[in-house]
């Protein structure tokens, strides 16, 4: 081929960028190694390190008077057998199961919702819609949540006044946390809200991928608008549907700061979501142990749930460098 | 065509009450601050703030503190967002330019440092901090949520990853057979395959690529630097040694 030695004078900028000072430093085989090394060292030190020390602490007692020895009591399994026999641990796990179903599945239909109209609408409405959502994303999580618990106010609350005012009841003083059912839609109101921009944006961003001519083709064979949703879009962007899916599953089955806050760090047994319970008996109790065994559990039932997205991510990921 | 007019202003109209119920409060936090303490606690809401008045911020920033939390938070944030983004970087580097033992096995655990919900890690950490004395100091804060940035930071460079790849090791297969210098002799597909991580088959299959995709930007170029059919074929035939006519490009 001819094209070789043409080339050359075009592309050698490229390759003598590996002719750098690294080279003498460190062999070319070293170097992608040098490279993740750092992020590796983190990963392993600020995640791994506390991951195993969780394993660890959960089959140990570990109250104050431990704390302060800095020594904890091995008990076997002792801690997951008081847990799972527990009938308030079996409540929050099954409160903790419907919010996170009921969260995952507002905020995917939602956000998918919003993605497919900012497909349809004129440039100018797709601007501003994107910079609404970069807004709400860009708001801290903590600041958002006194301004939810503001506007959900019994006395001067605006949603009690418009919920009275459009005629939905007479919501006057009405202490929406007095019901864990009414509380626990307050949450997901503000959860779903929180969740929606990320969602959204990564869906639309997938959405501009689907190529037209699927989608023409499609609709010159008569496919209707939903048909084309079902049958081209939706297995075309399977993979970024499993990855937010799997995402959400874990942000929403972890949510803490929305109900500690809040319930102003007070919440009744009632709310107690799984990581809620799990920060009261070790912070709260001061029962490291029975804590650490509770995350313990909540991690293995994200790990199962996700493995499917952790095996399917991987194939393709394998796919695309092989 | 007016009929999709007509849908399109459906969806513009739809799109606008999207946005007015999803920014509707932040619009109420800013126009909040913004209102005398009078008209914030009143029974029937004020929309629309009358007279404006800074007085809140004025209050806020003379808080006791108020400057000294601002610091923190910056303290944090930089240090942060400074070490994530770089480790991420170069990570990002080696695996997407570099095809090595165990690269599979780091793209593996960075998605399955995804799967740790960090809640769960509230203890453990508490604990370590506890043990070398740093609860309460900016440092233990900057540790904790070094392992919250680190996972986004992550994603995204895992994310670019999927981009980077396939792209990369094509130009490397490319770069290391056709382009650089070999003064003994040319790598066998083997040894490039095993170099880069990849099966043979694929090495072919790349340089094939990168071959075409080069021969396509040249014969691209060319056309736009010619002006007759006629000079374009003659350049083409002369650069490339075949008719790029006779067959498709």
């Amino acid at each position: 081929m001819g094209v070789a030695g043409d080339a050359r004078a075009g592309v050698a900028t490229g390759a003598r960028i590996e002719a750098g000072p690294w080279r003498h430093v460190l062999p070319r085989r070293l170097l992608p190694y040098a490279l993740i090394a750092p992020a590796l060292l983190v990963i392993l030190g600020v995640l791994g390190y506390p991951l195993g020390m969780l394993l660890w602490l959960s089959t140990q007692r570990y109250g104050l008077r431990e704390l302060f020895e800095h020594q904890g009591e091995f008990v076997g399994l002792s801690n997951f057998a008081t847990i799972l026999s527990d009938p308030q641990f079996r409540y929050v796990i099954q409160v903790s199961v419907i919010f996170t179903i009921v969260n995952v599945g507002l905020s995917m239909v939602f956000a998918t919702g919003i993605a497919l109209l900012m497909e349809r609408v004129s440039r100018p409405i797709r601007v501003l819609l994107s910079a609404g959502l970069v807004l709400v994303w860009a708001t801290p999580v903590v600041p958002a949540i006194n301004l939810w618990q503001w506007m959900f106010d019994y006395e001067f609350g605006v949603v009690n006044w418009v919920l009275t005012r459009l005629g939905v009841g007479n919501f006057i003083h009405h202490n929406w946390f007095e019901n864990p059912v009414q509380g626990f839609t307050v949450i997901t109101v503000i959860v779903v809200w929180g969740a929606i921009p990320f969602l959204a944006l990564m869906l639309y961003a997938g959405l501009t991928q689907v190529p037209r001519e699927l989608v023409e083709a499609a609709e010159i064979d008569g496919a209707r608008q939903w048909q084309v949703f079902a049958m081209v879009t939706v297995p075309i962007l399977r993979p970024l549907f499993l990855i937010l899916f799997s995402l959400s599953t874990i942000w929403d089955f972890g949510v803490f700061n929305q109900v500690w806050i809040l319930l102003n760090q007070r919440p009744s047994k009632d709310y107690f979501l799984i990581s809620v319970y799990s920060f009261q008996e070790s912070f709260r109790v001061s029962q490291f142990g029975l804590g650490s065994a509770i995350a313990v559990v909540m991690v293995a039932i994200l790990v199962l749930v996700t493995f499917v997205y952790v095996r399917q991510t991987v194939r393709q990921t394998n796919e695309e460098a092989a | 065509m007016t009929r999709r007019l007509a849908s399109r202003t459906l969806f513009d109209t739809i799109a606008v009450l999207v946005f007015a119920v999803m920014l509707f409060p932040i619009y109420w936090m800013v126009s909040t601050a913004l209102k005398p303490g009078k008209e914030i606690l009143s029974l029937t809401p004020v929309w629309f703030p009358s007279p404006v008045t800074f007085d809140n911020f004025r209050d806020a920033m003379n808080l006791p503190f108020f400057w000294n939390d601002v610091v923190n938070s910056l303290i944090v944030v930089l240090t942060v967002v400074a070490i994530s983004v770089g480790l991420a970087f170069l990570a990002a580097v080696s695996v997407a330019r570099f095809g090595f033992r165990g690269r599979t096995a780091f793209i593996v655990m960075v998605i399955a440092v995804q799967m740790v919900p960090l809640n769960a890690l509230v203890i453990p950490v508490y604990l370590l901090l506890n043990q070398a004395g740093q609860v309460d100091s900016l440092l233990g804060v900057i540790v904790y949520y070094l392992a919250i940035a680190v996972q986004p930071t992550m994603l995204v460079q895992a994310m670019n990853i999927c981009f980077l790849t396939g792209k990369t090791t094509q130009f490397a297969v490319f770069q290391r057979y056709d382009l650089d210098d070999h003064p003994d002799a040319r790598p066998t597909y083997a040894q490039l395959a095993s170099e880069l991580a990849i099966p043979v088959t694929q090495v072919t299959n790349y340089l094939a690529f990168a071959r075409r995709e080069l021969r396509r930007l040249v014969l691209e170029r060319l056309r736009a630097l010619c002006a007759t059919d006629e000079e374009f074929r003659l350049e083409a035939r002369e650069l490339l040694g075949s008719d790029p006519t006779s067959r498709p490009a």
